[in-house]
């Protein structure tokens, strides 16, 4: 009852969230000079009112604002791209969301298994060599941005090795491309590199945290095992908080990879934003946006709900 | 039984316990109040594990250091011709160079007369054209004047009978290659830099995107143009010669280097420790000056959240009730919007420059504060101290200065200090994408951009500002982590 | 205990996984080995686009992805050869009429739709009425009129019904398009792609999401989509419906990847992924280095500096628009900034490859230039200064894109013209679409301007800079360049054409220093070795690869 009645709360904010972010997405857009007509070679006035009559651009702008707000939120239709004729963004979203979801979670699942191996073992071997290491990769992959390693790695490990080391370009790393296997490599290590500091460092902190714990000193004290200790009492622990930040660092991890899609041209969502960015493709943008908007929000929600199936010392409401 | 084992005094057979062992202390009046080692105070604490963690201090004197060179550093910038600032100073006989600590230049002119192109004079243009497995390549292919980065001139022998000439230029470096393979094999012949249809013209100049520090093989080759089909039949020979450029300076600007040059003389050229960019600019003093932008930005935009962000949380903290509601529901839905999609959108729609970097740049960071601080001031309220303070008739101001104010501070500087790197980040995230500040103003990500575009080609461009870039934000970062840990003292002694 | 938990995390990780999984089922189906090898024996061409294309409707289609799409997947009435010259494609003959008012086309009959179906000179008829068509609007509607096609402007401006369209089917195979005035090159606009024919029952049955996906498009030309994965990958394979099969060698051309980055695509391509792909200066020592084949040519672009002539604006000056004109080293220009070889300095509006009466235009009609005159151009500074009664030109700025390149010359342009005219020079850089709403609202002094040809006559530069052209952003108003340009649109003689041209070019770049021409446009690009036939264009589907083949002899690696 109470978890219903939180959740029924958390939706009724996240409708508001949404229209907020479709009012700013929508008036930022207008604020814009240029609109999607707005093309290099000037279309004929008369064109350009045909034109605008059939987008319905011709209408007051809030006019515009409430059949958009209807189309979306009611029809759940974002309407169709200005700049690539005919083509919906609804069907873009099911068509290119897959691919920038995949990438993401793969690089989620190497960052988590990775960050989760390198905090446990940073943790017992405290000061030693790995845990010096681990921290150093931490605070690397947490300070140094992602398109940095992104362009580190490209050259060296798809463009140095084909180009000098003339590896084989059949089977090697592709420097950039998308539609096999093996164009997972980069771009997932590259997103994955912020996702193990963070879940390292995390998951170091937090066996310290158990490790001085009443309980675990309880178990020490009755004489368990050094293995069954870490394992069953401090690592099961340690492990929890770690489960509830995956989802949000999935969602983000997809909705922050523009230039790492770009640069690997990687056809996904980040890709198609700044397209419809450059070329004021309202439908698209807004689209989009509400799409992440809304994605973000789910994922905030069930993290909660999460949050407190697992930590039962957390009361939702 | 253990017990007495261990300890010191364990008592023996012959020890006997009598009363004159235990005389009382005599009172010790208000000395007993006094503290035995030094009053260690809040901020003196965390001074001193600051100071403690070596790493952190390195990390600051990092900091530190490239704040200075960024105020210091533009006043030892070489003066231009004329008021451009260096940073922005264009040297187009210098585009791309690697790192140099100055080239050995050859002093020139001014404006050394421009070749003209040379045509045969009395030459029979109206010969037959030959058939296209008769021709051969121009003899005496030969550089005429100075080869340098404006202009290579070449010059052959004319031919009788031909179309004109196609001019071929490849690079040495590489994949090995000698003039012969250049003259038999069209497919190594390299870029096509010109046409010359005038079977009488003998000359060619080359200018185009020419680097200093290439050699080049040139070659020459004729064509017949058949009149049908208007196809262009080449000889399968090629005319091939290497050229080396020399690297020169005008006059007017060696003045500006060395006092007494002339005409003929070597000189070192400018120091560029990081090379040049694709417009000849001095990339060490862009990044130089870029750090002020940079540092002014990373200082400023974290502030200005904060200050908003305080008196959001505290006026929400304070008041309670209906408005604190409304107010944590508004910064709710801001963070849960996707913020690098709107950073973008906001960047388009207000334009570019420091100023609307800084508001794209607040719009979305002030929040974080504004919960955080909301959160401090509700603990706060309710605290022991603070209640106890109140009741022995402390002023709300003493309360809030001594009480309060210390305890937001700690929680203040960790934020603020772990905000200032994400907005460095920021800021070359967004220039990436060609938003950010105005042209031609540097900023490292500025710096980035103009070198992502061929880094491949010329990495030392990009690695070094971008190893700085990183090397700031670890300094950043690390520092960030050190003064969590030295404000919190729940991790005192564990470390 | 803890095994248990773990293993239950994994499998509620391993669930989602399958479920992307299954969402991603379009992912890998393009696996397929196919290496340059394989290509090469099997006449098949890997290519980069950058781009999806933005439409694969023949009537809408608007820029170079998608022309080069259509321009192999549709055939128009006229077609080009292997050496550019203008043909009869769909149509096997073409009658002029005296009054050359009139042109009767005969359909092939063997020109057959990729599902089999007979070309009817109705297909062209629709297509012809859908593109001028007021209620779907197609941006390229202006065509018509320029071709002159009878009653075309009325209907666009909903004066007349669409029927009253002066392109007419009389029967199956014969096509009759009467035309207002004679117009010298309209067999050329006849190829261009918004007159390739287009199927009524397609539209009709797939309505808003024609040419859209593989389905939704049959096309009549040399080759057939077979595959479109949107964002990722496009192919076609050779037509063995299309009446002239027997001329193409190609099996099928892909374009594997989307890539919009110059420097991924030239890494492809160096290691195998493609065979023609896009270059650019900074990557043109490299593909020396490992003795790539570099080929250059004119895109066909002229880049030009527009400047805002509106009252009250600095460059309604004309002392200082010849200064511009005369200050601006083009070589240089050139050879150190944009620095691709195929470049070549612009000294009139028309670019260079443009036809005349008999020989090019540049030949026929010369111009006289300045370059780099820096010093000249001071002192029409003074002039102005001494007129004017002012101490320092007003400061003003370059309205220029964000794009990288856009970047740098805008840069090169501020610190020139900061020491040409000795005062501050800003730059206001912006986004695509913001630039040229700023263009078109005259909120600019000097902005970089280009063009593109639509056809291959010097009109489509000329009748730019009207007095009522759109694209006139700088308002330059001359009544004398208007009447050369409505002369030269109702005169049907070559060489009379070209004498107005002349005058009206001299008029608008020299005299009146309307506009400053800058470069004309050149591109380098790698090609694979062996690969011949290969025709780049400036007008047309750019590159043509209707007539490439693989040379197997000089296959190397």
């Amino acid at each position: 009852m109470r978890l219903l009645r939180f959740i029924l709360r958390r939706l009724m904010l996240a409708v508001v969230t949404l229209l907020t972010l479709f009012t700013l997405t929508f008036f930022l857009m207008r604020a814009v000079p240029g609109d999607p007509l707005t093309r290099t070679k000037e279309i004929p006035e008369e064109t350009r009112k045909n034109l605008e009559e059939r987008y319905g651009l011709d209408k007051p702008l809030h006019k515009q604002y409430l059949l958009q707000m209807e189309r979306i939120f009611i029809h759940g239709d974002f309407g169709t791209s200005f700049r690539t004729v005919g083509r919906e963004v609804n069907d873009i979203i099911r068509e290119q969301f897959p691919v920038s979801a995949s990438v993401g979670l793969v690089s989620v699942l190497i960052g988590v298994l990775t960050g989760v191996a390198l905090g446990i073992v940073a943790a017992l071997n405290r000061n030693g060599i790995i845990d010096r290491f681990a921290m150093f990769l931490c605070v690397a992959g947490i300070s140094v941005p992602s398109f940095l390693f992104a362009f580190i790695f490209q050259y060296c490990l798809a463009v140095y090795p084909l180009t000098v080391l003339k590896f084989n370009p059949d089977t090697w790393l592709r420097p950039a491309g998308w539609g096999e296997a093996r164009d997972f490599v980069m771009p997932s290590i590259t997103l994955a590199l912020g996702i193990i500091a963070s879940i390292t460092r995390m998951l170091k902190s937090q066996m310290i945290e158990v490790g001085f714990s009443e309980y675990i000193k309880t178990a020490k004290a009755k004489g368990v095992s050094l293995v069954r200790l870490v394992v069953l009492h401090q690592i099961r622990n340690a492990i929890l908080p770690i489960v509830s930040i995956i989802f949000p660092m999935l969602v983000f991890t997809m909705s922050g990879s523009l230039i790492i899609e770009a640069g690997f041209g990687i056809p996904g969502l980040g890709r198609a934003y700044m397209t419809s960015i450059q070329n004021s493709d309202y439908n698209v943008i807004m689209g989009l946006t509400v799409f992440f908007g809304g994605f973000l929000i789910i994922a905030n929600l069930i993290t909660d709900i999460l949050y407190g199936v697992i930590d039962p010392r957390i009361r939702v409401g | 039984m253990n017990q007495r084992n261990q300890s010191p005094h364990a008592a023996t057979a012959d020890d006997v316990l009598s009363g004159e062992l235990f005389k009382p202390q005599p009172a010790q009046g208000s000395s007993a109040e006094q503290l035995s080692r030094p009053v260690v105070g809040y901020w003196k604490d965390a001074l001193l594990r600051l100071s403690k963690n070596r790493i952190a201090v390195f990390s600051l004197t990092l900091i530190l250091f490239v704040a200075l060179v960024g105020i210091v550093g533009p006043f030892f910038f070489p003066k231009t011709n004329d008021d451009t600032a260096y940073e922005n100073a264009q040297n187009l006989n210098f585009l791309n160079q690697s790192p140099t600590f100055g080239e050995k230049l050859l002093v020139t002119e001014d404006s050394p007369a421009a070749l003209e192109e040379l045509v045969k004079e009395n030459f029979d243009d109206k010969a037959p054209l030959l058939k296209a497995d008769l021709l051969k390549a121009p003899a005496q292919l030969s550089v005429r004047g100075l080869a340098t980065v404006n202009g290579v001139s070449l010059q052959w022998e004319p031919i009788l009978g031909v179309s004109g000439y196609q001019v071929y230029r490849t690079v040495v470096a590489g994949q090995p290659i000698s003039l012969e393979d250049v003259s038999k094999d069209p497919s190594v012949r390299g870029l096509q830099v010109g046409t010359v249809s005038n079977p009488a013209q003998y000359t060619f100049t080359d200018g185009s995107g020419l680097n200093p520090a290439e050699r080049y093989i040139y070659s020459v080759v004729a064509f017949v143009t058949d009149p049908a089909t208007q196809e262009e039949l080449v000889s399968t020979d090629a005319a091939a010669l290497e050229v080396g450029l020399t690297q020169t300076i005008s006059l007017t600007d060696a003045a500006s280097l060395k006092t007494d040059v002339q005409a003929g003389d070597t000189i070192r050229g400018h120091k560029h420790i990081f090379g040049t960019d694709a417009l000849g600019r001095d990339i060490f003093s862009r990044m130089v000056s870029g750090t002020r932008i940079d540092f002014f930005l990373a200082l400023l935009v974290p502030t200005v959240s904060l200050l908003f962000g305080l008196c959001y949380g505290a006026i929400s903290g304070l008041m309670g009730g209906k408005v604190d509601m409304i107010l944590m529901r508004i910064v709710e839905i801001l963070d849960t919007l996707p913020e690098l999609l709107l950073l973008v959108l906001i960047q388009v729609a207000i334009g570019k420059g420091v100023s609307s970097l800084v508001i794209a740049l607040c719009a979305f960071s002030w929040t974080g504060y504004a919960r955080v601080l909301r959160g401090e001031v509700l603990r706060l309220r309710e605290i022991e101290f603070v209640h106890a303070s109140r009741l022995l008739g402390a002023p709300l101001m003493s309360i809030i200065f001594r009480h309060v104010a210390p305890n937001l501070l700690g929680v203040i500087i960790v934020m603020w200090s772990a905000h200032i790197p994400r907005i460095i980040t920021s800021e070359a995230f967004l220039s990436l994408f060609g938003l950010g500040v105005e042209a031609p103003m540097a900023t490292w990500g500025t710096v980035l951009q103009d070198a992502a575009v061929h880094f491949q080609q010329y990495p030392a461009q990009f690695f070094l500002p971008a190893a700085v870039l990183a090397a700031t934000l670890l300094a950043f970062y690390t520092l960030g982590d050190a003064l969590r840990d030295a404000f919190d003292p729940k991790l005192r002694g564990r470390d | 205990m803890f095994t248990r938990s773990a293993l239950g995390l994994s499998r509620s990780a391993l669930t989602t996984l399958v479920a992307y999984a299954t969402l991603t089922l379009s992912f890998p189906a393009f696996a397929q080995q196919n290496t340059q090898a394989d290509r090469r024996n099997n006449q098949e061409i890997f290519l980069n686009m950058g781009d999806e294309p933005p439409s694969m409707d023949p009537n809408k289609g608007v820029d170079t992805v998608s022309y080069f799409w259509l321009g192999h997947l549709f055939e128009g009435l006229m077609t080009t050869d292997k050496n550019g010259n203008i043909v009869p494609g769909t149509a096997s003959h073409v009658a002029v009429s005296d009054s050359g008012r009139t042109y009767t086309f005969t359909i092939r009959p063997n020109a057959k739709w990729h599902d089999g179906k007979k070309v009817t000179a109705k297909d062209f008829e629709y297509a012809f009425r859908r593109l001028v068509d007021p209620v779907f609007a197609s941006e390229y509607s202006f065509i018509a009129v320029t071709a002159q096609i009878q009653n075309a402007a009325e209907i666009i401006k909903k004066k007349k019904p669409v029927s009253e369209l002066g392109a007419k089917a009389v029967n199956d195979s014969t096509f009759v398009v009467k035309l207002e005035n004679p117009v010298a090159f309209f067999k050329s606009l006849m190829a261009f792609q918004a007159f390739f024919p287009v199927r009524k029952d397609v539209v009709e049955k797939t309505g808003d999401k024609f040419a859209t996906a593989v389905d939704n498009i049959v096309g009549n030309g040399p080759f057939k989509l077979v595959s479109w994965k949107k964002e990722s990958s496009m192919r076609m394979e050779k037509a063995s419906t299309y009446w002239n099969a027997s001329s193409i060698k190609l099996r099928a051309i892909e374009a594997p990847v989307m890539l919009k980055d110059v420097g991924a695509a030239f890494n492809n391509f160096r290691t195998g992924g493609l065979d023609i792909t896009g270059l650019d200066k900074e990557r043109l020592e490299t593909a020396q280095r490992e003795r790539l084949q570099v080929k250059t040519f004119a895109d066909g672009g002229v880049f030009f500096l527009e400047m805002n002539q509106r009252e009250g604006k600095l460059f309604a000056n004309i002392k200082l628009r010849q200064a511009l004109r005369i200050a601006i080293s083009r070589r240089e220009y050139i050879n150190k900034v944009t620095g691709v070889p195929g470049d070549k300095p612009a000294f009139g509006l028309v670019p260079d490859y443009m036809p005349g009466a008999s020989k090019t235009y540049r030949q026929e009609a010369a111009l006289s230039y300045r370059d780099g005159d820096v010093a000249g151009a001071k002192k029409l500074i003074k002039e102005y200064l001494a007129e004017t009664k002012q101490s320092k030109v007003p400061s003003f700025s370059i309205l220029a894109g964000d794009s990288n390149n856009a970047k740098k010359e805008s840069e090169y342009m501020q610190a020139l013209l900061k020491n040409v005219f000795e005062t501050e020079v800003k730059i206001d850089s912006v986004p695509f679409k913001t630039r040229l709403q700023k263009q078109r609202d005259g909120q600019f002094d000097i902005v970089s301007g280009g063009w593109g040809p639509d056809y291959l006559d010097a009109m489509t530069f000329m009748d730019l800079f009207t007095t009522t052209n759109d694209n006139n952003h700088g308002h330059y108003v001359s009544k004398a360049f208007d009447d050369l340009i409505v002369k030269a649109q109702r005169s049907g003689s070559m060489s009379e054409r070209v004498k107005l041209f002349q005058e009206a070019e001299r008029l608008l770049v020299v005299t009146d220093s309307a506009i400053v021409p800058i470069i004309q446009r050149g591109r380098a690009y790698l090609l694979a070795e062996g690969l011949q036939g290969v025709r780049r264009n400036q007008v047309g589907q750019d590159p043509d690869l209707r007539f490439a083949s693989w040379n197997g002899a000089s296959a190397k690696k």
